[in-house]
């Protein structure tokens, strides 16, 4: 095995087809309309947002929140390679842990450009209370960052690659703590009937898996498709294989924590709110996450005996719009759901007490969203081509598989 | 061949520059801030071109965080005095352009982010925690201690001369 | 020893204030807090020796009143933009109705002041905090509008400025992008008076608000709340509010 991970070549693209130039402008404007979106938000201030004193987490928190799990679990593909010694996995752990850094970026810039005072940014940075968990995740993903980007050092260069289970045991440990930290900035809110609850943490933890393994697919499924590396046969099995396991482990933690709260009186009525007569959140729950995002993927993934790579691609998509969906659930729905200042009875106000928060995206908002993930797109599609991140084809495969179309490597 | 002209371009380029930064220098009069009420300021106008950012930013922490509420180093206590009135009568923001803050952080070049919160102009008449107090407190204040140079009191200097302040 | 007689002085200093304070409001004979032993001059920090707290009798909450929420909005300047939304509100009038027993009670709803404020917990700069004599603060400085201490909150009783404000009044900053809420009109309890609202109420005549240090067992609130049955708002919570509710 070690042997196999020694003799892995790998290459940067060429990058120097119209398709690649195309492909980089269209990233750059919509990240530039990201920037954009951000300058309005913050010169005219959050009511340009849908964002209000009910809802005061929205599109922003969806994006960055989503953007952040994914770069934890997209790093499973390098620990599985490096910390489990899988061998199929070893030649895509650069590229595992280039999105990890370049997701986790996308997701940072929103976080912080959503802020009603970015300019502030250097007092997050020197001023901080050590008892609030936004503190904490402020350490843990810039010390995931430099974990991550060590982690890089040791599997780009040779001699380092002794240290690379030693690191790759490190970052996955981290990878942890940062999605338990990211699950308790809900988890800990004591205020909220849809937060205050354990099972959070380890439900992002499986969250971020599932989405991280999900985009994994995707893009090495679009860089394949586009270059000349290739996800074997036998990896493109597990990745399937592995996602259908995070997806049901995923819907595993969501029903235990609906049943939880279907059995606590207190909280029957937001599980009423949420999966029969919330509207939208509804419909994004039974419609989006359960069945487009949980029900249809395991189909595919498990009825499907041969692992058709369109299929699997149709499937990781689908867990990505379910995922979506999830987030929003849970960060929008939870906040729209009313606070219980008195259990047992009816409140109203003019501060929309008791009531169901009404919440439109706007515009800004969501663009600020595409934003970072477009940046995190762009700084992996610019990387890719500066340094050799992917693995190239595999001698043996050459004979049995078609060059693909458009760059080479 | 080619180089002496070069040279000698680049040298009267940069004779041409330095000179028209010195006529700019020399066209720009340092702004001479006055006050509408009191005679004095709480400190030399030269400690408090030089400190004033140190003192309101020690003050605004005592202020927030301990309620220490003296008036003398207090950004309402700078409006209070500095704030000037149009022909109506009314108070004109201190940071609209010529006025107070404005005509010196123009000159100087630095953006101040007090007035996206502070009020810029100071309170009504009549209202209990109004500018009388205040300026009361600072002419008692002004009038019972000489500020000649060097006479800084000790605190101060403490504090505000030798580097306490942040940012 | 030079400490304690530092402190010798600084009580005999502290005593004569309160002398001085006293006679004044005597004299004007407006609203001022009870137990005037803490009240403090100028220079001096603020002490864990008060612990400033307000008690609301909710059957003499007029139906309809709206008194406490107007004084609160004209005191510190919280003019609107006709966006209910969005724009900011310290104190509200809540109607509370049993469902069972369809008994309905109104009661003005605000910052608690809470001894352990999860929005303090959560804040990752620390600039919501809590003073030394219990209130519960946002340092508009260091606030960098992460909005956190509102998903914290228990009472919704914070605010987040949507857009940029102006005529602001000189005693209660406040601006674009960062959170706020009742400051218990911390400007008017550290010269000696009490909040805008216990005032209002007190002149409407319904005089339901009642405003204190709750540190001294000889104020006229620790008496009052010692003698009646009161209650925090979620208490199951247990972070020991500092606003404590009679009849409801």
């Amino acid at each position: 095995m070690t042997t196999q991970s020694v003799n892995i070549r790998y290459a940067n693209i060429r990058g120097s087809s119209t398709g690649y130039f195309v492909w980089i402008v269209i990233l750059i404007l919509v990240s530039a309309a990201g920037l954009l979106a951000a300058h309005t938000m913050e010169s005219q201030g959050h009511v340009v947002t849908g964002m209000n004193n009910q809802v005061v987490w929205g599109m922003p928190h969806v994006f960055a929140i989503f953007l952040i799990l994914t770069a934890s679990g997209v790093l499973n593909v390098a620990s599985v390679g490096s910390v489990f010694g899988k061998a199929e996995y070893k030649p895509f752990g650069r590229l595992s842990a280039l999105l990890a850094v370049t997701f986790l970026i996308g997701g940072l810039m929103v976080l912080v450009l959503d802020l009603g005072r970015p300019d502030r940014l250097i007092v997050a940075m020197t001023t901080y209370n050590f008892k609030s968990i936004f503190a904490w995740n402020i350490f843990l993903y810039t010390g995931f960052m430099v974990v991550v980007v060590v982690y890089l050092w040791m599997m780009f260069e040779r001699r380092m690659q002794v240290y690379s289970r030693m690191v790759g045991i490190a970052a996955l440990t981290w990878r942890f703590i940062l999605t338990t930290g990211t699950g308790s900035i809900f988890g800990f809110l004591v205020a909220r009937q849809a937060y205050d609850a354990a099972i959070l943490a380890p439900m992002f933890i499986l969250m971020s898996l599932s989405f991280g393994t999900a985009l994994f697919i995707l893009v090495s499924g679009a860089i394949s498709r586009f270059t000349e590396m290739m996800v074997p046969d036998a990896m493109m099995e597990r990745l399937k294989r592995l996602l259908g396991l995070f997806v049901m482990a995923v819907v595993y933690f969501v029903i235990v924590y609906h049943l939880a709260n279907l059995y606590i009186v207190e909280h029957q009525d937001f599980e009423k709110f949420v999966l029969l007569d919330g509207g939208v959140y509804t419909l994004l729950f039974w419609g989006v996450q359960i069945l487009i995002g949980t029900i249809i993927p395991l189909v595919l993934v498990y009825l499907k005996k041969s692992a058709q790579r369109s299929i699997v691609h149709l499937a990781a998509a689908l867990v990505i719009i379910g995922s979506f969906a999830q987030l929003y659930v849970l960060i929008i729905g939870g906040q729209a759901y009313p606070m219980s200042l008195f259990p047992g009875k009816q409140v109203s106000s003019s501060f929309y007490d008791g009531v169901i928060a009404s919440y439109i995206p706007s515009m800004p908002e969501v663009l600020l969203g595409i934003g970072g993930v477009s940046t995190a797109l762009l700084i992996t599609t610019i990387a890719i081509r500066i340094l050799p991140f992917l693995p190239e084809r595999d001698a043996d495969h050459i004979d049995a598989e078609p060059s693909a179309s458009g760059e080479s490597v | 061949m080619l180089w002496p002209w070069v040279h000698r371009f680049i040298v009267t380029a940069c004779l041409a520059i330095a000179s028209v930064s010195a006529a700019v220098a020399d066209g720009v009069e340092i702004p001479q801030p006055v006050a509408v009420r009191g005679e004095q300021c709480v400190e030399p106008v030269e400690v408090m071109r030089r400190n004033h950012m140190k003192m309101l930013m020690h003050q605004r922490d005592d202020t927030v965080v301990k309620g220490i509420r003296t008036p003398r180093y207090s950004l309402k206590g700078c409006i209070d005095c500095h704030a000037e009135k149009n022909d109506a009568g009314d108070f004109i923001a201190v940071n609209a352009p010529g006025q107070f803050c404005s005509t010196c952080h123009q000159y100087a070049a630095v953006r101040i982010d007090c007035f996206s919160c502070h009020a810029t102009v100071p309170a009504g008449e009549g209202h209990g925690d109004n500018m009388e107090g205040n300026t009361q407190g600072m002419i008692g204040m002004d009038t019972s201690e000489s500020f000649a140079d060097g006479d800084i009191p000790h605190t101060v200097q403490n504090t505000f001369l030798q580097g306490g302040g942040s940012d | 020893m030079t400490e304690g007689l530092d402190n010798l002085d600084s009580y005999r200093r502290r005593f004569l204030t309160a002398l001085g304070i006293g006679g004044v409001a005597a004299a004007i004979g407006g609203v001022r807090i009870v137990g005037l032993a803490t009240a403090k001059s100028d220079d001096e920090a603020v002490t864990d020796e008060a612990r400033w707290g307000m008690l609301i009798d909710t059957s003499k909450c007029g139906e309809g009143c709206n008194r406490c929420v107007e004084a609160c909005n004209e005191e510190n300047g919280l003019t609107g933009f006709d966006r209910q939304q969005t724009d900011a509100q310290w104190i509200r009038t809540l109607e509370v109705r049993d469902k069972q027993t369809g008994h309905v009670t109104s009661l003005p709803m605000l910052c608690q002041h809470c001894e352990h404020p999860p929005c303090v917990d959560v804040c990752p700069t620390g600039a919501s905090f809590r003073r030394a004599d219990g209130i519960v603060l946002v340092n508009k400085h260091t606030c960098i509008g992460c909005r956190y201490c509102m998903m914290a909150c228990p009472y919704k009783a914070r605010s987040f400025i949507h857009e940029e404000l102006t005529d602001q009044k000189p005693w209660a900053p406040r601006g674009k992008g960062t959170v706020e809420s009742c400051t218990f009109c911390v400007h008017r309890v550290d010269r000696g008076d009490a909040p805008a609202c216990v005032e209002a109420c007190g002149e409407a005549a319904n005089g339901a608000m009642m405003f204190g240090n709750l540190n001294d067992p000889d104020s006229e609130i620790a008496i009052r709340a010692k003698q009646v049955s009161s209650r925090q708002i979620r208490a199951d919570l247990n972070l020991n509010t500092a606003v404590r509710y009679e009849g409801i």
